[in-house]
């Protein structure tokens, strides 16, 4: 049996965020096996801050971009916010690039999320 | 062959119910009645006669209805006009018949899903050689620069487009990427295109021309797709060259004086992701002296690989650039750069639209040329350039 070239694991850890881990490659072949999956993660989500954990993320390509567009678009309109962190530097390379990371927030460390909410609230 | 089955089971219990009927009969007439109808060897011959009628008779319930089908599968394999055949029997003969018509009825299918699948290859062929004509087959003289493109689709419709466009004394020119390949790829590079050529003739800036645009732009395409690009402006009258970076690649600019390559990231925001990219985007200039060479590129060119799996990058085009950026003019740099990268990628499948584009700023009094490749063959099929 292939392995799959995406993991993906929810933690439902704060009352106002829940935090989604990637390990792998978000590639094409990647996100066919996972997004439907990631998509019912996203619908269903009703906390604040969904936050992408990149950490183990090896690899991005334009269409996982497309993706994140899709569901911070859908965030957006709910009122939520979706975040990114930890991204490894060929990916953050590749976010920073096409000027993701100006319509999405990013931080480098998880702890810098959670102090900045903490400011927040 | 044995015969199962239904049909079978009526010859013989037909034949042999009769015959042992016709046998009874005489015998209980000879008894009951004391006189003979028929001796024994009447009672035999008629039997016997009997036998072959019926034989004859259902000879003719098989063979002929047995011959019409195979008369159709004959037409069927000579590729001749067939029939179907129709029946109410639900014997051998019957389910051979349904059999034929079942299978003739899935070649039918299959021939006009082929039928379908040329007809789409024809069209996308098509539409290919139209979106090829969007992309100029022959750039624009600039003045003071040698000029050289090449690009290459990784399918049919491709998602890399370019364009040069003179206005007055200025030449705006782009590079641009689309999220994917394919039909929707096509579309959103032809709508972009269609704005840029509008915008130019309205707007005198750069900037503005790539804010109308993603303007217009962002209202009209999923929000899954984009549209990385670099604008350029050549200002003609202020000698002055400038650029407006929409998430895409770095320009490289080799300097003729030091041998260095200066990488300038792009900047800015892919157009399509935002409604207004106006407060995210910024027109920045670039001084170019004689000999300078600019060079803009799509991912297709960085993020291609070789057969070990290795990305030819980044530092890849710029060391191939910083050999090769102080020989020659535009169209000798761009084959050079185009040799080598062939070189990397081996016999790798090409993933990705690869798009190429040279300008080098040329000395006082050399003449200007121009030079724009869209052949599909392989960029290490063509001859060396020395």
């Amino acid at each position: 049996m292939l392995a799959n070239t995406l993991e993906i694991v929810l933690r439902e850890d704060g009352e106002n965020y829940s935090i989604v881990s990637f390990w792998g490659n978000m590639d094409t072949f990647g996100l066919s096996e996972k997004r439907k999956e990631i998509m019912q993660m996203v619908d269903d989500f009703k906390k604040e801050y969904l936050v992408f954990n990149f950490s183990e993320l090896n690899f991005l390509n334009s269409e996982s971009i497309g993706f994140l567009m899709q569901i911070n678009e859908k965030l957006m309109s709910e009122n939520r916010k979706l975040v990114i962190v930890e991204a490894k530097k060929n990916v953050f390379d590749v976010l920073e690039v096409i000027g993701l990371l100006e319509t999405l927030p990013y931080y480098k460390k998880m702890e810098d999320f959670l102090r900045s909410i903490q400011n927040d609230h | 062959m044995i015969i199962r089955g239904t049909f079978a089971k009526k010859i013989y219990l037909h034949l042999i119910g009769l015959t042992i009927l016709l046998v009874v009969l005489t015998y209980a007439i000879y008894y009951f009645f004391d006189f003979t109808v028929f001796t024994w060897q009447q009672v035999i011959m008629l039997t016997a006669a009997y036998f072959m009628l019926s034989i004859i008779i259902y000879i003719w319930d098989i063979v002929r209805p047995l011959s019409k089908i195979i008369d159709q599968i004959k037409a069927v394999l000579a590729n001749r006009k067939y029939k179907k055949i129709y029946t109410k029997r639900t014997d051998e003969i019957g389910i051979l018949a349904h059999f034929f018509n079942e299978v003739t009825e899935s070649l039918e299918r299959v021939s006009d899903e082929l039928a379908e699948s040329k007809k789409i290859s024809g069209e996308l062929q098509t539409a290919g050689q139209l979106q090829k004509e969007l992309i100029p087959d022959v750039a624009p003289t600039i003045e003071g620069f040698d000029v050289a493109v090449k690009n290459r689709s990784a399918e049919e419709l491709g998602g890399d487009n370019l364009d040069f466009i003179k206005v007055g004394n200025s030449t705006y020119f782009y590079i641009g990427d689309v999220t994917g390949h394919g039909v929707p790829a096509a579309i959103v590079m032809t709508m972009v295109n269609t704005l840029i050529n509008a915008f130019v003739e309205i707007y005198d800036t750069a900037y503005e021309v790539v804010v109308q645009t993603n303007r217009r732009l962002k209202k009209r395409i999923r929000a899954t797709m984009f549209m990385s690009m670099m604008m350029m402006k050549w200002d003609g009258l202020k000698k002055q060259m400038s650029y407006v970076g929409c998430g895409h690649e770095h320009i490289l600019v080799y300097r003729a004086k030091t041998g260095q390559v200066d990488c300038l990231p792009s900047g800015g925001i892919a157009l399509g992701m935002v409604a207004d990219n106006s407060k995210i985007v910024k027109e920045s200039t670039i001084d170019l002296s004689a000999g300078d060479v600019l060079v803009l590129y799509t991912d297709g060119i960085t993020e291609a690989k070789n057969m070990s799996g290795e990305m030819f990058g980044l530092h890849g085009i710029k060391a191939v650039l910083a050999q090769y950026g102080g020989q020659g003019g535009a169209m000798e740099i761009i084959q050079n750069i185009a040799r080598e990268f062939s070189k990397f990628v081996e016999e790798h499948v090409q993933e990705d639209d690869v798009t190429l584009m040279v300008l080098r700023k040329l000395e006082e009094g050399e003449e200007a040329r121009s030079f724009i490749d869209q052949k599909q063959q392989r960029w290490s099929d063509e001859q060396e350039t020395h």
